[in-house]
């Protein structure tokens, strides 16, 4: 099922009563979702990513703007009419009920024509079991159930409906960490296998890199980027998004064009033909440095950090934005800092130029 | 492991205390009692064996006090937490722009003591009502009177219970809700879905207590009605004390209190047991 956002708008009376201006938790947006993709919804907290998502399944009203899934507007059913499924953050399994008959609930409750015998019932229950993969776990409690467990139980009472979208709140957040990689390989799976258009919520960029067909990045309720996650982290539209995606950050140095050249401490470490002079950021991605005894960039050397399969490099720049820069070389590289400096070149496919001002992206 | 158990045993030492030196010891004292004749006033007694207790059941002006007692009971713990909870749903519901003041009011009978509330109602009964509505003093009919002093006693003590509700309530998170919604339940049956077997741990509590102060119902329909009109509200509580301080018949009114207060805690236990088995922890 396609989603479309036309200019939504939510606002919230703010909670100190004393401010009379409303909060803009989502402002003016506008988006497009494919059917049967693999959407990660991204930004920091705070940014109105959730409220996005609870505006789609309908728990939250827009202030302003429609909703559409296909040709249909849903923008004031409520939700239990739109079919949806929503996985929420904390899972929010009913802790009275087994595991069956917390999957059963959503359609114990089905009304008029789409009613189930409990034959039918069962069937799509065992149905969803299986593609969860908790056989084993239907007679348990909720409470005796790990979380990568319960997480599998939500998505299953979320899909026994069949719903056309499936909603995912922070899904990996409340797992540990090996878990979390094993858990996003699994929703992959099951995203491929029902095809169901779903859109998850997250404040992890890795973990909405990695399984995302497409990704939308957020801030402050507006919507910054929407793309394939490569074209995302290659061509971000402006600074936020180059320095919300990727580990460790993207490098920041405070430069200037002149003459053509892209120039940080007046030394030219890029070409810009035909770009007027004006004062840019200019980002680096870690793996964009090379050691060179000839660069252009000198940085004080702070320290050298192995990860084995390649080397982090600390140093220090005075036109550095930040507290410390982080290069990643290859670990056969040997590091000899003369005086206590290192030289760099820059490849220039892993530098990205942005107006210091406006801090949207500068194409060379 | 040991030495933790022993900590928690000498958290509830200050309680125990207060409870020993206020009820245990005075009941312990009081036991002996009822193996006697003695009328409450003299300084000597006989013991007269289990003849009191045997008495208990012959005696036929006990019934009376029973029945109305479990009416009392009945009546007292389905109204007394049926009008909370409804109060408590109404204070929590998200239409709450009053709800913090509404609290406050409708727990303030709660700081009233039962003799004064009785004195009150015995006015609304006798003269208001009748005045505006032009009903009859329900306190004065047989039929009637019990229900006349539930409902005293509920606006009294329903503040209490209300706010037990409400803490309940608000322990249930907003999720499981949203959960709901989500799978299509209507409001309805959110309620008897969600809220009420999440709600157990509060049942547990109001409806033990209020059966058992039921059950032992006294200063309010003391002061009410003293027992009447014609016996009609007396209870097992006021026929001990009618006993003890009336009919010079302190050892045989000693013997069915003894009677009345196991049976409290059989029926205490069994009732709290009841819904503590059907808690669920959050």
């Amino acid at each position: 099922m396609k989603i479309v956002l036309q200019h939504l708008t939510k606002r919230f009376p703010n909670r100190n009563k004393k401010i009379k201006e409303d909060v803009i938790a989502v402002n003016d947006f506008d988006l497009e979702i494919p059917d049967g993709k693999l959407i990660g919804l991204l930004g920091p907290s705070g940014c109105g990513k959730s409220t996005v998502l609870n505006l789609i399944c309908g728990l939250e009203k827009p202030t302003e703007g429609r909703i559409f899934f296909g040709e249909t507007e849903v923008t004031d059913l409520p939700p239990e009419k739109r079919g949806v499924g929503l996985v929420f953050q904390n899972y929010a399994l009913y802790p009275h009920l087994s595991v069956y008959d917390n999957i059963k609930f959503p359609l114990e409750n089905l009304r008029g024509s789409e009613k189930l015998t409990k034959e039918e019932m069962d069937a799509r229950i065992r149905e969803v079991v299986s593609l969860v993969q908790i056989d084993g776990l239907l007679e348990r409690k909720p409470n005796e159930l790990s979380g990568g467990q319960q997480q599998r139980v939500a998505i299953a009472r979320a899909l026994v409906k069949m719903p056309q979208v499936l909603l995912l709140d922070e899904p990996l957040s409340n797992l540990d960490a090996r878990l979390r990689i094993q858990t996003r390989e699994e929703l992959k799976r099951i995203q491929v296998e029902t095809g169901i258009t779903t859109i998850f919520v997250t404040h992890d960029q890795e973990e909405a890199m990695s399984i995302s067909d497409t990704i939308v990045v957020m801030k402050d309720g507006v919507l910054q980027q929407q793309g394939e996650p490569q074209e995302i982290y290659d061509e971000p539209v402006n600074l936020f998004v180059a320095s919300f995606l990727g580990t460790p950050k993207i490098n920041v140095f405070t430069g200037e064009i002149k003459n053509g050249q892209v120039c940080i401490d007046h030394m030219p470490v890029l070409e810009a033909n035909g770009q007027a002079d004006r004062e840019v950021l200019v980002a680096v991605r870690p793996e964009g440095f090379v050691l060179d005894e000839n660069g252009p960039l000198s940085c004080g050397f702070v320290s050298r950090e192995v990860m084995g399969r390649d080397t982090s490099i600390v140093a220090t720049h005075g036109d550095f934005q930040g507290e410390r820069i982080r290069a990643i070389i290859p670990s056969e590289q040997e590091v000899s800092p003369e005086n206590g400096m290192v030289r760099f070149s820059l490849k220039p496919h892993k530098v990205r130029i942005f107006d210091a001002k406006t801090q949207t992206r500068i194409k060379l | 492991m040991k030495k933790r158990s022993l900590t928690k045993y000498l958290f509830a030492l200050p309680g125990f205390c207060f409870f020993a030196f206020a009820m245990l010891i005075p009941f312990m004292m009081g036991i002996h009692i009822a193996f006697t004749d003695w009328d409450g006033v003299a300084s000597t007694y006989t013991f007269v064996g289990l003849a009191n207790f045997a008495a208990i059941f012959r005696d036929t002006r006990m019934y009376a006090p029973f029945f109305n007692t479990l009416e009392f009971a009945l009546l007292g713990t389905i109204i007394g937490n049926l009008i909370p909870l409804g109060l408590a749903l109404l204070v929590n519901s998200p239409y709450r722009r009053m709800s913090s003041i509404a609290r406050v009011i409708f727990f303030v009978p709660v700081c009233l003591s039962s003799v004064l509330t009785a004195f009150l109602w015995r006015f609304i009964y006798h003269e208001f009502f009748p005045k505006v509505f032009g009903c009859r003093n329900i306190l004065g009919s047989t039929r009637w009177v019990i229900l006349g002093i539930v409902l005293i006693g509920v606006w009294n003590t329903a503040g209490t219970n209300m706010l037990i509700y409400l803490s309940g309530l608000k322990n249930i998170p907003v999720e499981l809700y949203e959960a709901a919604k989500m799978d299509g339940a209507s409001p309805c049956q959110q309620f008897g879905r969600i809220t009420l077997p999440l709600l157990m741990p509060s049942f547990s509590v109001c409806v033990t207590l209020t059966l058992t102060s039921w059950l032992k119902e006294f200063a309010t329909t003391l002061s009410a009605t003293g027992g009447g009109p014609g016996g009609a509200s007396r209870t097992i509580s006021i026929y001990v004390f009618d006993n003890l301080y009336k009919y010079y018949k302190a050892g045989y009114g000693q013997a069915i209190s003894l009677l009345f207060a196991l049976m409290l805690i059989v029926v205490g236990l069994l009732v709290s047991s009841f819904f503590r088995r059907r808690e669920i922890e959050l």
